[in-house]
C-alpha cells in the first residue's frame, strides 16, 4: 500500500460570488520513498490539495467536503483534532512558496526550528525543562547544518529578515526536515527564488529525501522541475487530475491536450526562431466551471460528448474522450 | 543593531524633542491674545506705573528670547513660576493635583488596554460571529461618543437615578486617609483601610469607565484588524503546519506581530487619555490637573496654563519613548531604522 493515498477528494469555498469548487474529486498517491510531481497553471487547484491533506484549508470560507486521505492507512480526514495535530510537522511536513513570508519576522530561525522539536520530538520526553530547551536548541542547528548552512550557530540567532530568500528556504527546509518526516510537501519551494538558488534548493531536496527515506509530494508550475526531480506526476486542470503516471511515459508520449499543450509551451534553444506557444483562452471560472470536461472551451480536438460528459480517468492514465469510452 | 543601542539612540533623540515642545508651549502662550497683569488687577484703572510694576516683578517686560531661557532653566530647576489665581507655586499645585490624574488616567489605560485586547483578540478569531458584532457596536457606540456627554449620561443615570456609586470627587468627605502616595486605592492598600479603598474604587469607576470608553474603542479596533491582518500570513499557515495548538498560533505567533500597531494606539491614549481628562474631571469635578487646567485658562493664568502643558507634553514624550522602546522589542526589524 502506497504511503499517502488521496481518494476523491472535494473542496469547495463559499464565497460571496458563489461556491468555488476548487477540488472536484481529486485521486492519486505518493509511494514510499517516491517523490510525486503535481503540476498545473495557477488556481487549478494545487495548493488547496496541499493544504487539504492535512486540513490546514481555512474554514470558513473553504470545506473539504468528500473524499479520503489515507495516510499510513488512516483516514486523515476522519482523525480528530489532536491526532492530526500530531502528526502535521512530524509525519507530514510541508514548504511554502515564499520562504520569507512563511517564517515568523518576530522569532529567530533557530528559535522557529526548536518550537518544532519541542512539540514532536520524543527523544526530549524525559528531559527537564532547561535539558529539553538546550537539546532542541542543538538539533536545530544540526538541521541547519544538514541542509548546507555555513555557520549554522549564527544563522539559528538570525531573524528571517536578515537572510536571503535562498537562506530562507534552505532553513523552511532544516524546519520541515527536523523531525524526520516520512512525507514531505513541498508547495512551489523553488518558485521565489533565483534560477541558480532553485537548482541549488532542487538539489538539496533530492540528497535530503535519499538520506530520510521521505516521499515528497511536489507542488509546482514547472516541468523542468518535475522533469528533474520526480517519479510520478500528476497533471490538474481546474480543480480535476486530468492526466497521471510514470513521469517517463508522460513526458515521452502526453496524451491529454492540455498535457500537450503544456510541453509545447516550455520555451526551448533548438526551436527558437518559432514564437513561444501557448494554450488559447484561461483558467476557467471555478464558481461555474465549464460542462462535461472542463478543458472543452480551450481544446484543439473538441468533441461533442465532450462538452455533456465528464471523462473518467481512463487505465489510471488519463482523462480525456480521445482515449476512451465513446471514441 | 543591538536593542541597547536602539534605546539608547531614542533616548538621545529625547533632548530635540523637549526643546521643541517646550519652545512651542511657551510661545503658543505668549501668542494669546490679554495681558495677564491687567486681568490680574481687574477692574481697577491701574496707573501705567503698578502695570510696569507688575510686568517687572513677572519678568513679562524682559524680551521674549529671554525670557525663554529663563524659563527653560527654572524649569529643570522644577520651578515653573508663581501662580497667578493662588497665592502657591505652579508646581506645588501641580504636585498636589497630579496623583488624582495619575490615579484616573493609568486606571483608564489599564483599562482601556486590557479589555480592548482581550475584546479585539476574541472580535478577531471569531470575526462575523455574535461575539464579533457585538463588540464591534460597542465600539463604534465608544469612538463616536462626546466624553462629556457620556459622563454626564453616566451621572445621571448611576449616581442621579440609582444611586448607585458617587457622583463626584475621589473620596467620601466621612472618610479620612493618610496621604502617602496621593493615590488613593494604593494609599488605602498601604494603610490596611478596607472602607477607604472600597471607597476610593466606587469613585473612580465612572470617570475611569467614561475616560477610558473611547481608548478602549480604539485599541479593540486597531487590535481586531490587525490581528485579521496577521491571521492571513504565511508564517501563520506555517506555525499551523507544525501541528501547533490554535492557541499556541494565536498567542505566540500571531499576537505579537498584531500587538505592533496597537501599542501606537495604545502610547497615543496616554496623551489622549491626559487630554480627556481635562473634559472627565470636569464633568466628575475630580481633582486633577484637567480640572485645574479649566480653572486656571478662565483665569487666563499663563504660568498655570503653561505648566500643565509642558506636565502633559512631558508625560506624552515619555509614553511614545516607552512605545518606541516596545516596537524594538517586539519586533526585530525595527531595532534597524
Amino acid at each position: 500500500m502506497d504511503l499517502l493515498e488521496v481518494k476523491d477528494l472535494k473542496t469547495y469555498f463559499y464565497t460571496y460570488e458563489g461556491t468555488v469548487k476548487a477540488l472536484e474529486g481529486v485521486s492519486f498517491s505518493v509511494g514510499n520513498r517516491k517523490t510525486m510531481g503535481l503540476v498545473g497553471e495557477t488556481g487549478c487547484g494545487k495548493s488547496v490539495t496541499a493544504l487539504s491533506i492535512t486540513r490546514l484549508i481555512p474554514d470558513p470560507p473553504g470545506k473539504i467536503i468528500a473524499g479520503s486521505v489515507l495516510f499510513k492507512k488512516k483516514d486523515l480526514l476522519k482523525v480528530s483534532d489532536e491526532e492530526i495535530r500530531a502528526i502535521r510537522g512530524k509525519d507530514i511536513s510541508m514548504i511554502f512558496q515564499e520562504p520569507k513570508s512563511a517564517l515568523n519576522p518576530v522569532y529567530t530561525i533557530g528559535d522557529q526550528i526548536a518550537e518544532n522539536v519541542l512539540l514532536h520530538d520524543e527523544d526530549l520526553k524525559n528531559l527537564s525543562k532547561k535539558e529539553k530547551k538546550r537539546e532542541a536548541w542543538a538539533k536545530s542547528i544540526e538541521a541547519l547544518r544538514v541542509v548546507g548552512i555555513a555557520e549554522p550557530e549564527r544563522i539559528a540567532r538570525s531573524y528571517p529578515h536578515e537572510l536571503s530568500g535562498g537562506m530562507c528556504q534552505r532553513s523552511m527546509i532544516a524546519l520541515a526536515m527536523v523531525c524526520n518526516p516520512s512525507l514531505l510537501i513541498a508547495d512551489e519551494p523553488t518558485t521565489a527564488l533565483d534560477v541558480t538558488i532553485q537548482a541549488q534548493i532542487l538539489e538539496l531536496m533530492k540528497d535530503l529525501i535519499k538520506k530520510f527515506d521521505s516521499s515528497v509530494l511536489l507542488i509546482t508550475h514547472n516541468l523542468g522541475v518535475v522533469a528533474e526531480t520526480c517519479d510520478d506526476v500528476a497533471v490538474m486542470y481546474a480543480g480535476k487530475i486530468i492526466e497521471k503516471g510514470n513521469v517517463r511515459e508522460v513526458f515521452k508520449e502526453p496524451l491529454h491536450p492540455y498535457t500537450k499543450g503544456l510541453m509545447e509551451a516550455i520555451p526551448s534553444v533548438e526551436k527558437r526562431k518559432e514564437a513561444l506557444k501557448s494554450i488559447p483562452g484561461s483558467v476557467p471560472n471555478l464558481i461555474n466551471p465549464p460542462s462535461g470536461c472542463r478543458f472543452h472551451p480551450r481544446c484543439p480536438y473538441v468533441k461533442e460528448i465532450c462538452k455533456e460528459k465528464e471523462p473518467e480517468l481512463f487505465d489510471g492514465r488519463v482523462a480525456c474522450w480521445l482515449y476512451g469510452g465513446a471514441r | 543593531m543591538k536593542l541597547r543601542d536602539y534605546i539608547a539612540r531614542r533616548l538621545l533623540l529625547l533632548i530635540p524633542t523637549i526643546i521643541g515642545v517646550t519652545l512651542v508651549t511657551f510661545l503658543l502662550t505668549n501668542l494669546m491674545p490679554g495681558n495677564p497683569v491687567r486681568l490680574l488687577l481687574g477692574e481697577r484703572a491701574a496707573s501705567p506705573e503698578t502695570i510696569a510694576a507688575l510686568e517687572a516683578q513677572y519678568g513679562l517686560d524682559r524680551p521674549l528670547y529671554i525670557r525663554y531661557f529663563v524659563y527653560l532653566r527654572n524649569l529643570f530647576m522644577g520651578d515653573l513660576g508663581m501662580a497667578i489665581h493662588t497665592p502657591f507655586p505652579v508646581s506645588t499645585e501641580i504636585m498636589a493635583r497630579l496623583p488624582a490624574t495619575i490615579e484616573l488616567g493609568v486606571t483608564a489605560l489599564v483599562l482601556a488596554t486590557i479589555v480592548g485586547i482581550a475584546v479585539g483578540i476574541i472580535s478577531a478569531v471569531r470575526s462575523n460571529r455574535l461575539s464579533d458584532h457585538v463588540s464591534r457596536v460597542f465600539a463604534l457606540t465608544g469612538v463616536s461618543m462626546p466624553v462629556f456627554w457620556l459622563g454626564l449620561m453616566l451621572l445621571l443615570l448611576f449616581y442621579y437615578r440609582l444611586g448607585w456609586l458617587p457622583g463626584m470627587g475621589r473620596l467620601s468627605v466621612s472618610i479620612g486617609l493618610e496621604h502617602i502616595t496621593g493615590l488613593h486605592t494604593i494609599d488605602a492598600i498601604l494603610t490596611g483601610n478596607l472602607t477607604a479603598f472600597v471607597d476610593a474604587v466606587k469613585h473612580l469607576i465612572l470617570p475611569a469607565f467614561c475616560l477610558s470608553w473611547l481608548e478602549m474603542a480604539m485599541i479593540m479596533r486597531i487590535t481586531r484588524s490587525s490581528m485579521l491582518e496577521v491571521i492571513r500570513q504565511d508564517y501563520i499557515r506555517t506555525a499551523r503546519s507544525k501541528g501547533l495548538r490554535e492557541r499556541v498560533v494565536i498567542y505566540r505567533h500571531a499576537l505579537r506581530n498584531a500587538m505592533i500597531p496597537t501599542i501606537t494606539i495604545v502610547g497615543l491614549s496616554v496623551g489622549a487619555l491626559l487630554g480627556g481628562a481635562v473634559l472627565t474631571e470636569t464633568v466628575f469635578a475630580w481633582p486633577g490637573i484637567g480640572s485645574f487646567m479649566v480653572e486656571s485658562i478662565s483665569f487666563k493664568d499663563i504660568p498655570v496654563v503653561l505648566g500643565i502643558t509642558v506636565v502633559l507634553a512631558f508625560a506624552n514624550i515619555f509614553s511614545n519613548l516607552i512605545v518606541d522602546i516596545l516596537y524594538g522589542v517586539l519586533d526585530p526589524r525595527v531595532r534597524y531604522g
